[in-house]
């Protein structure tokens, strides 16, 4: 009995993992981040005005509204592809409100689309067993008509007053979509990391079978992963609308590969059950001003797609690199 | 019978085909074989014996090349391999039949046969004639006669295995690892393996051959090693041991001390199983278990012993009868089931225990949460005073709740999905498969946990495999056979033989219960 003691408490060192690899995947976007921001500050050192700043804090505060829920997506193993069709319908939604006395009922119609869409969503996935990117890009198409057919492809409207303030007012001298976007981070991160829900969402993405046998009601959480993930969605949409003022086809068009290569840059795994969402605010602001940069500093256009790209396959890159040492050691 | 070599000398020869030299490897700090001393004869049957975790499958690995030794050498047909590679060990004639199979199932036997080195034709295409041809002739040395062109999928598991052999045979392995075949074979399927493996053995081959079933280690082998904890313990003949010899060398200590001292006290009935079907799988099922009560459910791979545990706890859809806990129906939900008191440890550890990636303290925590919460929030310090509790009263190691899970030890990753569950003093726990690749000591100690919780008043379910586990442990046990409950026993007239016969239906059982009769089953089937 003594010999089998010994060899388990030495046993802890079994399992190899790379430090150097280990630290990558989980401070890749904030290092990037720092580099980026110090290339730009030599070579285009207008990036640093304060009106592009303030571009730059608005374009991330949509996207990273947006990344918040689609953290909660991945996490789950699943992903949302249809947050950029909420994003617009909610817009178009509220845009078109006249009276004031309307907007109360316009709002909540929005927040009717956005819950029908995460439920819809989430049950296609738990309950038929739909793989989540067939039925999201299925519920993009639906709602994206369902837009269309709302509008009937024309540019919607004037933003009504309190929806200009929400998109371009601010508050104690920061943008409001900062503060809503700051606001909801904190919620996010103490729910995820505080509650059991948050919990439960990181069991049920990183072993759901375990995860059931452990009285954790997976298909509940999955369900609710999506329904949240249409909020957020929903959200950004209101505070776009409302700093554009107004709502055409294009609204939110690259949200959706970006709030997931935001996120998976961040940290958070493809696989489910890894990460957080600091991480991906961090590769929510990332994305936003390396795409920034590369206008300010005046190159073709293209450079910002081949950018993100080559940053999407890096961060994928150590992520399957991270896996991998992993799978080696056992 | 094809081109058998059968004059080569079934006796051992002068240099042996393998030999292993002070071979040792370990796994982090754990030692998983030390200074390992093996040989193997051309022209013998090896067999090798020992406990769970006692380091067989890592020496089947180390001989195929899969590990690099840390000491010591490998000697292939006199040749020191001091970096021996999978595609080395494939050259020099090794070839391995695992438990489980590598074929592909939607190719013809003929294509899995001769896979790597198909035939080709004048055209550089695969020529499937003299594939055909080619595989018909080396399964003709096996004295079978299953048609090449049949698509693998379609074949029995035994048929499978066979093709298994069979490719061994191509690429003309003079070294045959065999790790545990006879697990997923019947009795007749078995004869027809054995008299497979003596031709191969007659053919001059090496075979080294493991097994849980010892008698087939008696009737087949030539020579046994027994392996302990990573040490090896004896070779010798097969002649000169017996049974209860060859028992004592794997165990190294009698069997009594495994296990804990019991004291049943049986209470009031808790759960009532009360003619329970799950379609297909299982049919008519009562029994009822009381409190403080252990309770095993033995049966063969498939009889139903993982579904009756799954039914329990709602995780699988009952079609007919009911449950009941306490004499209310118990609740179909998983998480309902959890709530109520009614848990279950699954057999497999890494696809439905732990959450990898994820720390100790995490796991432990998952199903109490609830528990946790200070204000609506989870409170990081109860957490962690929970964690450090459940590490000491289970023994975990090491102690740190902060660990990753799978850095920890089969063992300790099961005394972790164990003590989940304590915590939540639950009425009802249905362990199924408790010990499977868990080491002696971390056995025992589970055992002991078993008992402990038996008297706190818990109520123990216990499928297992292992016989000597469900006798060394329970009050009673029920015998499953295809679905079916066939026998119940009291700890007093059970015995293995009295269970493997209602197990595999042969002979009467001594003292039936339930549902044993063809009806029943018709009328669950519907």
């Amino acid at each position: 009995m003594t010999t089998t003691r010994q060899l388990e408490i030495t046993g802890a060192g079994s399992r190899r993992t790379r430090p150097g690899i280990e630290w990558l995947s989980r401070y890749a976007a904030g290092t990037t981040l720092v580099v980026v921001l110090c290339i730009a500050a030599v070579v285009t050192p207008s990036f640093y005005s304060a009106g592009n700043l303030r571009t730059v804090a608005l374009q991330a505060a949509a996207l990273g509204v947006v990344v918040l829920g689609q953290t909660v997506a991945l996490l789950v193993r699943g992903l949302d592809m249809s947050v950029t069709a909420v994003i617009a319908f909610s817009g178009v939604l509220v845009v078109s409100a006249g009276a004031p006395g309307q907007a109360f009922w316009l709002l909540l119609l929005a927040a009717g689309v956005a819950a029908v869409v995460g439920l819809t969503n989430g049950l296609l996935i738990t309950w038929r067993k739909v793989p989540p990117f067939v039925a999201t890009f299925a519920m993009l198409i639906v709602v994206g008509g369902c837009r269309l057919a709302y509008t009937h492809g024309q540019t919607s409207g004037s933003a009504p007053g309190w929806l200009r303030q929400l998109g371009s007012g601010s508050l104690l001298g920061l943008p409001m979509p900062v503060v809503i976007w700051v606001v909801l981070l904190i919620i996010f991160w103490l729910a995820l990391a505080r509650t059991r829900w948050g919990r439960w969402i990181y069991a049920a993405g990183a072993n759901p079978e375990a995860a059931r046998h452990s009285g954790v009601p997976v298909g509940a959480v999955v369900l609710s992963a999506y329904v949240v993930c249409a909020f957020c969605a929903m959200i950004a949409g209101l505070v776009l609308s409302g700093y554009l003022g107004y709502v055409d086809a294009n609204l939110g068009v690259n949200v959706n590969l970006n709030s997931i290569t935001a996120a998976i840059i961040g940290g958070v795994a493809f696989s489910g059950g890894r990460g957080g969402v600091l991480g991906a605010t961090l590769g929510a602001i990332l994305l936003t001003v390396l795409v920034n940069v590369v206008v300010v500093a005046g190159l073709p256009v293209y450079w910002q797609i081949i950018a993100m790209g080559v940053v999407l396959v890096l961060a994928v890159a150590i992520q399957g690199l991270r896996d991998r040492t992993i799978a080696d050691g056992s | 019978m094809g081109s058998s070599d059968a004059t080569a000398a079934a006796v051992r020869p002068g240099e042996p085909l393998l030999r292993l030299a002070g071979v040792s490897k370990a796994f982090g700090g754990v030692q998983a074989l030390s200074d390992i001393s093996f040989e193997l004869a051309a022209g013998e049957i090896h067999a090798l014996a020992g406990e769970n975790g006692a380091g067989k499958s890592t020496f089947v690995k180390l001989v195929a090349g899969v590990y690099p030794p840390d000491a010591g050498s490998v000697v292939l047909n006199g040749e020191e391999h001091a970096r021996l590679t999978p595609k080395l060990a494939r050259q020099a004639g090794i070839a391995v039949v695992h438990q489980e199979f590598n074929l592909l199932p939607e190719l013809s036997v003929g294509e899995n046969i001769l896979l790597g080195a198909l035939p080709r034709d004048r055209w550089k295409t695969v020529s499937a004639k003299r594939t055909q041809r080619t595989a018909a002739e080396l399964l003709a040395r096996l004295g079978s006669t299953i048609d090449p062109r049949r698509l693998v999928r379609e074949l029995t598991v035994a048929q499978q295995q066979l093709v298994e052999i069979a490719k061994a045979l191509a690429v003309d392995a003079r070294i045959i690892l065999l790790d545990e075949p006879s697990t997923v074979l019947s009795g007749d399927e078995l004869d027809v393996l054995h008299a497979v493996l003596r031709r191969l053995r007659d053919d001059g081959r090496g075979l080294i051959y493991i097994s849980h079933r010892l008698n087939e280690v008696f009737a087949l082998a030539d020579r046994v090693t027994v392996f302990k904890d990573g040490r090896h313990v004896s070779t010798c003949d097969t002649s000169e041991l017996d049974h209860d010899e060859l028992i004592r060398r794997m165990v190294g200590r009698p069997l009594v001390e495994l296990f804990p001292q019991r004291h049943p006290s049986p209470g009031q009935p808790v759960l009532e199983v009360d003619n329970v079907s799950v379609p297909g799988k299982l049919f008519d099922v009562s029994f009822s278990l009381r409190q403080g009560e252990i309770v095993g459910l033995a049966g063969l791979g498939g009889s139903g012993r993982t579904t009756i545990a799954r039914a329990i706890v709602g995780l699988e859809r009952v079609a007919a009868g009911h449950i009941s806990l306490d004499g209310a129906p118990a609740p179909r939900s998983p998480a309902a089931c959890a709530r109520a008191g009614l848990v279950m440890v699954p057999e497999d550890r890494k696809t439905h225990g732990i959450l990898a990636e994820h720390s100790v303290a995490f796991n432990l925590s998952l199903p109490s949460l609830q528990r946790l919460l200070r204000h609506r929030f989870l409170s990081p310090r109860a957490e962690k005073v929970m964690a450090d509790r459940l590490i000491k009263e289970f023994g975990i190691r090491p102690p740190t709740p902060g660990t990753d899970i799978r850095r920890l030890s089969g063992g300790n990753q099961q005394k972790v999905v164990l003590a989940r569950w304590l915590a939540q003093s639950p009425k009802v726990v249905v362990l199924d498969e408790p010990t499977r690749g868990v080491d002696v000591g971390a056995k025992a100690e589970i055992y002991a946990l078993v008992e402990r919780l038996r008297e706190t008043g818990v109520s123990v379910l216990l499928a297992s495999s292992e016989l000597p586990e469900i006798l060394g442990t329970c009050d009673r046990v029920l015998v499953l056979h295809e679905g079916q409950l066939v026998a119940e026993m009291d700890r007093a007239t059970a015995t293995e033989e009295a269970i493997m016969r209602a197990a595999t239906n042969s002979g009467s059982a001594t003292v039936s219960a339930g549902a044993s009769d063809d009806d029943a089953r018709d009328s669950a089937c519907r």
